[in-house]
């Protein structure tokens, strides 16, 4: 059941009622239904995933709770069992090859059949939560913890199959669900659902099939530089607008029962930097990968260039395997690790030797362009089906000077239109921002906005969704 | 309590507000407005009923051929002596804008291909004419729509009129609606290996494929069958299944029965024509605007034309070409080489495969092309337009049957 179908808004009408008539000690086991009923919609197996982590995650954090000296081992025990779960699951089809290429030799295919199961969606997702709770109670960061908090703060629907990843600090202490009903959380609920279901299905639908297109494995060979450029922008587009409106539908969802989710993205493709591009673009991962990951590699190597730029690479490298096992993904997370060493390596250099650049308004206008090109050319082996075509999509783009168009005209004008639209995002969130301050001083424009110009939005924006809707339209972040 | 007054009176007034918009569609008063002040011309000047026969047309343009196939097969079967000729083009074949000075229509107009149709039937009795016309067609779609043809007995055409549209070389891909010709085993298995071919129009065919497949998939689940993936295939994370797509499917039925849920079609067809009037009025961006031909889809439409010819030349079909008629107002290339270059493969293609080939972009004056939007339209012939093409097709038809007595009777 996705964000954008009928079924789930419908649903979502009657959770968020109920939600708010129960007595507050019901409203817990009510959540923990939905979630696992909403689960449920796509396999009826698929719950017994985050069951099977919840209990794992539960058992070690009460052995750590208990247990002040043993933290350590538990919490190693807890995020080996997390990992095993997810590498079993997110990466059989790649293990089930490995296995059936060992055995070939034999002429056995134990792959075929040692792996055939789906991947429990989301499941990337809730690990990584499940390993941030871990690794918060062996900082003492968690105090107590209630086997249907571990289940709720995993299978929270809103953010379980695709994020935001939450932390057990900003989750769970809401989950006492005491905070009154308050109108201005639940109109900002319904801005953020309305504008999600415009982004997802008229914004990233509509480059959905001009991208697929241009994708094509033998239709890529035949495009020009300006085709690619495009292409790349288009893919840039898409995923951002499909990711954001399934983060704004999560926030929306959350908000209308008074839980506050983490933001996802912050304007990304207005980063001046790759350094800020990565504080912009899917925030939760990149948070969890700065805390977890990274700063623990910097104090180790207490600051020393060299190793702390390779191990820059590698963790971004594991980022993009983190989206699947493939090379694309790979290659993407190794581009990104050598945007940010560049950026770090020119930060060094500059603070040493030219310190007045920091105000720089030239150098600053270089490194967003910088920043914006390599960031579209990194959505190349993302997107591309294989190497070979990445290589020859990117020489295409950095070493052709073919101008000229292959595609109809719609889908550069879209791909400008939704470009332009990506560029004003700032600007219009700024002025609703000043509208609603304005409105809230003035009780005539208070009300209008109330009864007459939001609700005119919200007719607006779902008739567009209603107008674009397709049956079986899919988040591209479901897959990951 | 008290909080509960503004949410039911926000609710109340978002659900009355979209009430009034799926009534009165805004985007097409937006248009109605737009058209008034960049002087578009009339709406009936874009004439909308055609005539209508499915025993000499695909009916649904592409949306839903196999109904329209099945008809022709009865059709066709019952006058097994007469020669067929099939003609394959875009939407020229099927729309009328009429030019400045010619009357509102008063009853259905006849496109070229009807008139042919009919002068053939009325003077020989012998021709049976087909046109198969989707609105934008890719060369592709042709490719497939006659791979089709050719594997049924019944509906094998004797003679190919393929139509050559500068501006259909820039589109491509398999429309929806043609899929379902691949319920039909035999098209299916023959699909199957040419998506496997590694020919530039085999994304097209394995995209399509993918798509079908999918789409099968799904219409098996809502009826409680197997899924769509194929046994040895590996099941896969796409989250389609099971339940949530039932009570999805449940949700749509029910919401079908609201009225006006089911204009959702028409009000995202006013939005995108409001888009495009933007482009045309604001940007002066026509569908007539010069461009050049090149990179991936003009390989694909080359590629296929290629199979095209092959296919009829293995078929024993003969392929007859024709450039279509151009607005003259309007040059549809950004350069000269661009021209020198399009013609150059026609030609080329002409040669190499023996086909007969028919130049047709200056043969109807521009008197004789109506406007579209603030514009001349490039493509769509007005009434009298479509009568002078239909002439020249008769003559090129009798020149193509020459060494059919039949045909010769016409005069």
């Amino acid at each position: 059941m996705a964000f954008n179908s009928y079924s789930y808004l419908l649903l979502l009408f009657f959770v968020v009622t109920l939600f708010w008539a129960l007595p507050v000690r019901f409203r817990r086991w009510h959540l923990i239904a939905v979630s696992l009923a909403f689960y449920a919609t796509w396999n009826l197996l698929f719950i017994l995933a985050p069951l099977v982590v919840a209990v794992g995650v539960f058992v070690c954090l009460t052995r750590m709770l208990a247990e002040s000296s043993k933290r350590l081992l538990w919490s190693w025990l807890g995020v080996a069992y997390v990992l095993t779960l997810l590498i079993f699951f997110r990466y059989h089809d790649f293990l089930a090859g490995g296995f059936d290429t060992l055995f070939a030799f034999f002429r056995l295919y134990p792959g075929q059949f040692l792996f055939v199961t789906s991947i429990p969606l989301g499941i990337s997702f809730y690990s990584f939560e499940a390993i941030s709770c871990l690794i918060d109670a062996r900082q003492k960061r968690i105090k107590q913890a209630r086997f249907s908090d571990v289940c709720l703060y995993l299978m929270f629907w809103p953010n379980m199959v695709s994020g935001p990843i939450a932390r057990w600090r900003e989750l769970v202490p809401q989950f006492s669900f005491n905070r009154p009903f308050e109108l201005s959380a639940f109109i900002s609920g319904i801005d953020r659902i309305v504008l999600g279901l415009v982004q997802k299905n008229l914004i990233a639908n509509s480059l959905n099939e001009y991208v697929n297109e241009g994708f094509f494995a033998q239709r890529a060979q035949a495009n020009t530089t300006l085709d690619n450029w495009f292409l790349a922008l288009a893919f840039a587009l898409q995923i951002y607008f499909d990711f954001a409106a399934y983060s704004n539908m999560a926030i929306g969802a959350a908000k209308l029962i008074g839980i506050n989710l983490p933001e996802n993205f912050r304007f990304p493709y207005h980063a001046m930097n790759p350094s800020d591009f990565w504080s912009r673009w899917h925030m939760t991962l990149s948070r969890w990968i700065r805390d977890y990951l990274f700063f623990p590699v910097n104090i180790r190597f207490q600051g020393t260039p060299l190793p702390l730029y390779i191990s820059l690479v590698a963790i971004m490298g594991l980022v993009g395997l983190w989206h699947g096992a493939g090379l694309g993904f790979l290659t993407w997370g190794i581009m990104h690790g050598c945007f940010l060493v560049a950026y770090r390596a020119w930060e060094n250099l500059r603070s040493a030797r030219w310190p007045y650049l920091e105000s720089s308004r030239i150098v600053n206008l270089v490194w967003q362009a910088a920043t914006i090109i390599a960031v579209l050319a990194a959505w190349v082996p993302f997107r591309a089906t294989s190497l070979h075509q990445t290589t020859s999509m990117l020489r295409s783009m950095f070493f052709g000077f073919n101008i000229r168009m292959s595609y109809s005209s719609n889908f550069y004008l879209v791909t400008l239109l939704v470009a332009v639209v990506c560029g004003a995002e700032p600007y219009l969130a700024d002025t609703m921002v000043r509208f609603d301050r304005l409105a809230a001083r003035h009780m005539r424009l208070s009300i209008a906005n109330l009864y007459l110009v939001r609700p005119l939005a919200y007719a607006v924006g779902l008739l567009l969704f209603l107008a674009f809707d397709e049956k079986n339209s899919q988040f591209i972040y479901f897959q990951f | 309590m008290k909080k509960l007054g503004p949410v039911i009176g926000v609710l109340l007034s978002t659900v009355a507000f979209l009430a009034i918009m799926v009534v009165v569609d805004p985007f097409d008063r937006i248009n109605d407005l737009l058209d008034i002040s960049f002087g578009a011309p009339p709406k009936w000047t874009q004439v909308e009923i055609i005539y209508c026969n499915s025993e000499t047309q695909e009916v649904s343009h592409g949306g839903e051929p196999v109904p329209s196939l099945q008809l022709l097969a009865r059709h066709w079967r019952q006058h097994s002596e007469a020669r067929r000729i099939l003609f394959v083009g875009n939407s020229q074949m099927f729309s009328i804008t009429l030019a400045a000075g010619e009357a509102p229509p008063t009853g259905p107009e006849k496109t070229y291909v009807d008139v042919v149709a009919d002068q053939l039937w009325s003077s020989t009795g012998n021709y049976l004419v087909y046109r198969f016309s989707p609105g934008a067609m890719s060369y592709p779609e042709a490719l497939w729509f006659l791979q089709y043809m050719f594997l049924n007995p019944n509906l094998r055409p004797d003679y190919v009129f393929l139509q050559m549209n500068y501006q259909a070389f820039y589109n491509a891909g398999i429309r929806n609606g043609m899929l379902t010709m691949l319920d039909e085993p035999v098209f299916r298995e023959h699909i199957e290996r040419l998506s496997g071919s590694g020919e530039p129009y085999a994304d097209s065919f394995q995209e399509a494929l993918k798509t079908y497949l999918d789409l099968k998939g799904k219409q098996e689940k809502e009826a409680g069958g197997p899924s769509g993936t194929r046994s040895g295939q590996r099941s896969s994370n796409v989250p389609y299944a099971n339940y949530g797509y039932r009570i999805e499917t449940a949700a749509r039925s029910l919401l079908d029965e609201v009225a006006g849920f089911k204009n959702r079609a028409a009000i995202k067809g006013s939005f995108l024509k409001m888009l495009y009037r933007e482009r045309v009025y604001f940007f002066r961006l026509t569908p007539g605007t010069p461009r050049s031909l090149t990179g991936a889809r003009l390989l694909t439409s080359r590629a296929s034309i290629e199979a095209i010819a092959r296919l009829c030349g293995n078929q024993h079909a003969k392929l007859v070409l024709f450039n279509a008629p151009v607005n003259p107002k309007v040059s549809l290339y950004r350069i000269t080489a661009d021209r020198d270059s399009y013609h150059c493969f026609l030609t080329s293609i002409a040669a190499q495969y023996r086909l007969s080939f028919y130049d047709f972009e200056n043969a109807v004056p521009s008197e004789f092309w109506g406007n579209l939007l603030n514009g001349p339209d490039p493509l769509h012939l007005s009434r009298k337009g479509h009568q002078i093409l239909a002439d020249k097709i008769l003559d090129a038809l009798q020149r193509v049957t020459a060494s059919d007595s039949l045909i010769k009777e016409r005069n």
